[in-house]
């Protein structure tokens, strides 16, 4: 196994870092536990139609999931490498990093795009059938997080120019690379569950 | 330097792809469904593991959240794995 | 001179709106639990008229229950305004997003007093029609309650107190909670199950989820004013 993270990831004497941080997590755990949520009441809701389920889940395309599960895993990565490298107060190599995983990213929503407009080209709506709403409730709310996630991370690699400035500035920036850099993370974490019960379970 | 800092993540995104290969090729040609799913489901948990611990450095949480993400991830790859083999009967 | 004059009076608002609703337009006016989606207009009818009285009462308490929304709005756009040091966008934001929010609690209860004034002599689709109007602009709505949340947090956020006015945890759930309406969207697009207005998660989680904001920021509320007028005091002792 790697070695966990150097001293390097919590090592900023800044005290309202440590009170800030955690609590972007209260959000992070709200959201997680509807998505949690949303995917329990999906199977509980198959449990009375699960050939049916499945024979909808056939007509999606793993492939288009699968591929975006690869993109979602490599953003988080090069997010997580700029987090790392932005606690260390290399301001700009982060934002390089983060430009990567901006690219890296946008390869989601296209695909995300070109899937639906696919299903819905095939008359495939929301209104199909139970398990076509489950899936663009999902997938739908899923994007909503992962538009937000985009924009969060093309503030933090563009953003204020003046950030190296003053400890100040480059304190509040890691706060919000910090933050910003846990948000890509869940919706990639979401991801590989939304992946799996949608596209796999049933395919 | 930067290598340093560089190298846990990405050991971690590697084996993510290796596993996400292993999962999708499962899905896709296991015939043996109800085997099938259950491994589908915990290498979901487990690849849920790795982001958690290796890029969002839940390790360093407190103690409350870690909890809550490890109970949160062996509910959403658990309990599916239950509901699908309770559909069968 | 005291700027703080009156707000904690007036932030007991939150409190009676959050118990006022629950008893007039839940329990009085029968939506909660709600009727079903599902309801063919004939059976709606039926219970309409059967507990047309109660919902009557119900909603003409609700009506005025309701602008104490608004009241609550004003006075955490005042604790707000202790906070913005640029402009007040983020207080002005959150002050419209409470008063369209309060018309979205009184509006529809003109809808369904209008189902419950004559259930009987009424056409049972045009009743069912006045019905779902009242909860669509009811559930439907939500961007204007999310703008709201979304002020609140970003503005509390911003707090540089070593001790913030309102903790950041409160923060993330209210917006978390403002976030989560979008969810609402996908009621006028089905007619059962857990999206439905009536449904797991479109009626009870959501409707949980917004009372608990209600309870939790009006106790943090409650604990900042405290703390402004603290700092207030302290500041007088010493001067």
């Amino acid at each position: 196994m790697p070695p966990s993270p150097g001293p390097e990831a919590g090592s900023t004497g800044n005290p309202r870092r440590r009170t800030r941080t955690p609590a972007i997590w209260i959000f992070l755990a709200l959201d997680c536990a509807s998505f949690g949520l949303f995917f329990q009441v999906f199977m509980v809701e198959r449990l009375d139609q699960a050939a049916f389920f499945d024979a909808s889940a056939r007509q999606l395309d793993a492939r288009l999931g699968f591929a975006n599960a690869c993109i979602l895993i490599t953003s988080s990565w090069l997010v997580a490498w700029a987090t790392r490298v932005g606690m260390a107060g290399r301001v700009a190599e982060a934002r390089r990093l983060l430009w990567a995983a901006l690219v890296v990213g946008a390869f989601f929503g296209v695909i995300k795009i070109w899937e639906y407009a696919e299903k819905i080209g095939e008359g495939i709506t929301v209104a199909a059938n139970d398990f076509f709403v489950f899936y663009f409730a999902l997938t739908g709310l899923h994007l909503l997080h992962y538009v937000a996630g985009m924009i969060l991370l093309a503030v933090l690699a563009t953003g204020p120019a003046r950030i190296g400035d003053t400890a100040e500035n480059l304190a509040r920036y890691k706060i919000w690379l910090t933050g910003g850099g846990l948000y890509w993370h869940m919706v990639d974490l979401l991801w590989i569950f939304i992946f799996s019960i949608l596209y796999l379970v049933g395919a | 330097m930067s290598e340093s800092l560089a190298r846990a993540p990405r050991n971690a995104w590697i084996l993510l792809l290796l596993i996400s290969v292993a999962s999708f090729t499962v899905a896709e040609y296991l015939g043996e469904r109800h085997v099938a799913i259950a491994i589908i489901m915990l290498i979901a948990g487990i690849k849920a593991g790795i982001v958690l611990f290796r890029f969002m450095d839940l390790g360093e949480a407190p103690r409350g959240i870690r909890v809550y993400f490890l109970l949160w991830t062996a509910v959403c790859s658990g309990v599916p794995i239950g509901l699908w083999w309770l559909a069968l009967v | 001179m005291n700027p703080y004059r009156y707000l904690k009076a007036l932030a007991w608002s939150g409190p009676i709106l959050l118990v006022g609703t629950i008893l007039c337009w839940g329990v009085l006016g029968h939506n909660i639990p709600p009727y079903s989606t599902a309801l063919e207009a004939e059976a709606l009818a039926a219970l309409v008229r059967e507990q047309a009285l109660s919902i009557r009462i119900g909603m003409v308490l609700q009506m005025p229950v309701s602008v104490f929304y608004f009241v609550w709005g004003v006075v955490i756009s005042k604790v707000m305004q202790t906070l913005e040091r640029d402009n007040d966008v983020l207080s002005t934001l959150q002050l419209w997003g409470a008063g369209f929010t309060t018309l979205v609690l009184v509006i529809p209860c003109a809808a369904w007093l209008t189902v419950a004034y004559r259930p009987d002599i009424m056409e049972p689709r045009m009743l069912q029609m006045f019905h779902d109007f009242g909860w669509f602009f009811f559930d439907v709505a939500y961007s204007l309650t999310t703008m709201q949340f979304l002020a609140i947090g970003i503005c509390f956020l911003s707090d540089e107190r070593e001790e913030p006015l309102v903790a950041a945890w409160v923060c993330w759930f209210v917006m978390f909670v403002g976030v989560s309406f979008a969810l609402l969207s996908l009621m006028p697009l089905v007619y059962d199950g857990p999206f439905s207005r009536a449904g797991l998660l479109n009626f009870w989680v959501e409707f949980t989820l917004f009372f608990l904001m209600m309870l939790v920021f009006s106790i943090a509320l409650f604990k900042a004013i405290n703390k402004l007028e603290a700092e207030r005091h302290a500041a007088q002792s010493r001067a």
